[in-house]
């Protein structure tokens, strides 16, 4: 008896490997995947490390060197410096920081809501509440996101925590529709009227039957978003009302920057190539989940 | 006729959409802390000027009561004052918007001419060189937001090679030609001064351009898509082994109905060019509508940013019920699948 036991443990632990190795298979069968990956792993290991690995961590912050100001890119500054004379490369790295925080903050606010909703709306459908919500989802998406975020950002403080409320009131509804569409296509399905026939709670069917069928999409947009919201959290900074200086953002770095040009290029092209940096990785790296848990299946 | 009353329900529901969008922007101008009518005057004011601005702006009265009193006018067309400059915010929009319709305008052609022509080719070459090429750049195009294309075209084509104009509408010594509809391409058509006009369209190529690389690479990669997998299709093959030569095969059957996905993500780009539009024209210090709602939010002026919104999400709404319209008559499944819905 004990054996047997002991025996289907190893036995599924040996298929949840069979599983992994799959998965990993059907990413890795890109090699634009891979580089994704390693992209995304590089952002996030500098933006941790920042203090570490930015040659002049001191220049991430109020730092004034007029004597070094406005320098082209050289081997002492690869990215160059800015009109206080601070190295771009250093700021571009500590501006990962608040970039990626922006993302996921926005991401974990925005999913749990956002799904709750499009379950609620879609195994109910055609009962008043569920309706109601879906025609707010609809007033909400009747707005573009950046323009809605723009004009929420505007009304508050300009702050790294009012962006990051900004976007987030902004995107929820677009995973609402999203889990919206895939609950009604799921609602009808056998095992979901097999859990109804068996009088399990309608909350727990939603959550416990219905949900888990929607990760993988749920997950690729997450993935793919990231670029997307930290773009758009960029676009704030851009505009001025994002994060304030001298916290460096990628935004405030290209707009202020912007008013260099052409002489001084590098200090807004730069921070403008890292933001493209960012959303590519991200792509690239949501692509390759969406192929390893699409694909083959 | 059942198609009508798809039309028509799809406008009335969008009406009570924009309806909602009301009350939402009205919600939002609400949650900001502190006094608008004490942000709009500045902290040294004196109280009575702040009261009295309150009361203009009907601060002073519950918010249901004040909802009503600026939807009723925002139905008579009256947007309210600008808190900064003092004048209609109907007047500042209509000078504004005409500017950024033309860049909307641009930019909507480039997206189509280019996004649709690189697709063909691409999916005409599928699994060449070629090929491989356009969807290395349309990823680029994706990935790369706007306003670092702005900055991109402004250093390469109007500082490098000085071929554009870097910033403005129109070069300072030629007058904009009087006002008719306020664009100065048209304006100035309509009244034969070609030299503005063209001096206009040559401003903003630049800024188009970078507009619509994002919508153009998007429309790329569907145009490809579509094709090569309409290509496969049983009706196209039936028609090549009834020996229809390859051209006609591609003008007549293939192409049609690959361009519906395109067409239709294209037309939701386009609608949201207005939003976009914001950080390129910052960029190329463009007189546009987009400027004029960043100035507003910097600004705090209420009524203003309220304005904007609303105008960009009443253009959005009513774009999207144009591009149901225009895929339903493109796509018959669409047609079809509307009728039984109705």
């Amino acid at each position: 008896m004990y054996n047997e036991e002991a025996s289907m443990v190893l036995l599924a632990r040996a298929a949840q490997r069979d599983r992994i190795k799959r998965a990993w298979y059907r990413f890795s069968r890109h090699k634009l995947s891979i580089v994704g990956l390693i992209m995304v792993l590089s952002i996030v290991f500098i933006a941790i490390f920042a203090p570490y690995v930015a040659p002049y961590p001191e220049h991430a912050g109020p730092y004034v060197d007029f004597g070094s100001a406005c320098e082209p890119p050289s081997l002492a500054h690869p990215f160059g410096t800015d009109a206080m004379g601070r190295d771009i490369l250093s700021r571009v790295f500590f501006a990962f920081r608040d970039a990626l925080l922006m993302g996921i903050v926005v991401l974990i606010i925005v999913v749990p809501i956002g799904s709750t909703v499009g379950l609620i709306g879609g195994y109910f459908e055609g009962k008043w509440f569920s309706t109601l919500i879906m025609r707010i989802t609809d007033v909400f998406l009747a707005i573009p996101p950046l323009v809605l975020a723009l004009a929420i950002a505007a009304l508050l403080r300009p702050t790294l925590l009012n962006s990051m409320m900004a976007v987030s009131v902004s995107w929820w509804p677009w995973y609402a529709r999203l889990v919206y569409g895939m609950t009604i296509s799921l609602k009808n399905e056998p095992f979901v009227k097999a859990a109804e026939l068996q009088g399990m709670n309608k909350f727990k069917i939603m959550f416990s039957e219905i949900l888990p069928n929607h990760l993988g999409p749920i997950l690729t947009k997450m993935t793919l978003d990231m670029g997307w919201v930290i773009l758009t959290g960029a676009s704030l900074s851009f505009v001025g009302l994002g994060e304030q200086p001298p916290t460096p953002a990628l935004g405030t770095m290209v707009s202020d920057g912007a008013k260099y040009l052409p002489t001084y290029w590098w200090i807004s092209v730069f921070p403008a190539l890292m933001i493209v940096v960012i959303i590519l990785a991200f792509n690239l790296l949501g692509d390759g989940v969406r192929e390893m848990l699409t694909s083959g299946e | 006729m059942s198609m009508w009353v798809y039309i028509i329900k799809r406008i009335i529901y969008s009406i009570g959409v924009l309806f909602g969008v009301s009350i939402l922007i009205f919600i939002i101008s609400n949650i900001v802390p502190g006094d608008p009518a004490r942000i709009a005057l500045g902290p040294r004011a004196p109280d009575w000027a702040v009261k009295r601005l309150r009361k203009e702006m009907n601060l002073d009265k519950p918010i249901v009561e004040r909802y009503f009193l600026w939807l009723g006018n925002l139905l008579k067309g009256d947007l309210g004052e600008s808190l900064r400059s003092r004048r209609p915010i109907t007047k500042d929009i209509s000078e504004y918007l005409p500017a950024s319709l033309e860049i909307i305008a641009l930019s909507a052609f480039f997206m189509a001419t280019i996004g649709i022509n690189l697709g063909r080719l691409s999916a005409r070459f599928s699994d060449t060189w070629l090929d491989g090429v356009i969807r290395i750049v349309s990823y680029i195009g994706i990935v790369t937001p706007a306003f670092v294309w702005a900055i991109l075209f402004a250093l390469i084509f109007s500082y490098l090679i000085p071929i554009f104009p870097t910033t403005g509408r129109i070069s300072p010594g030629i007058t904009p030609p009087p006002r008719i509809t306020g664009s100065y391409i048209i304006d100035g058509l309509l009244t034969g001064n070609f030299k503005a006009a063209f001096d206009t369209l040559w401003h903003i190529i630049l800024p188009a351009l970078a507009l619509s690389m994002g919508g153009a690479a998007q429309a790329a990669r569907m145009t490809r898509a579509s094709m090569v997998d309409n290509a496969e299709k049983d009706y196209i093959l039936a028609a090549k082994a009834y020996g229809i030569p390859y051209k006609l095969i591609y003008k007549k059957l293939l192409l049609k109905p690959s361009l519906i996905a395109p067409i239709s993500i294209m037309a939701l780009d386009i609608a949201a060019l207005l939003g976009n539009a914001f950080l390129v024209e910052l960029v190329f210090l463009y007189p546009g509508f987009s400027r004029y709602g960043v100035e507003a939010m910097l600004h705090k002026d209420l009524f203003a940013i309220i304005s904007v919104v609303l105008i960009i999400g009443v253009a959005y709404t009513v774009a999207n019920v144009v591009i149901d319209i225009i895929i339903a008559y493109l796509d018959p499944r669409a047609r079809m699948g509307a009728e039984q819905n109705v």
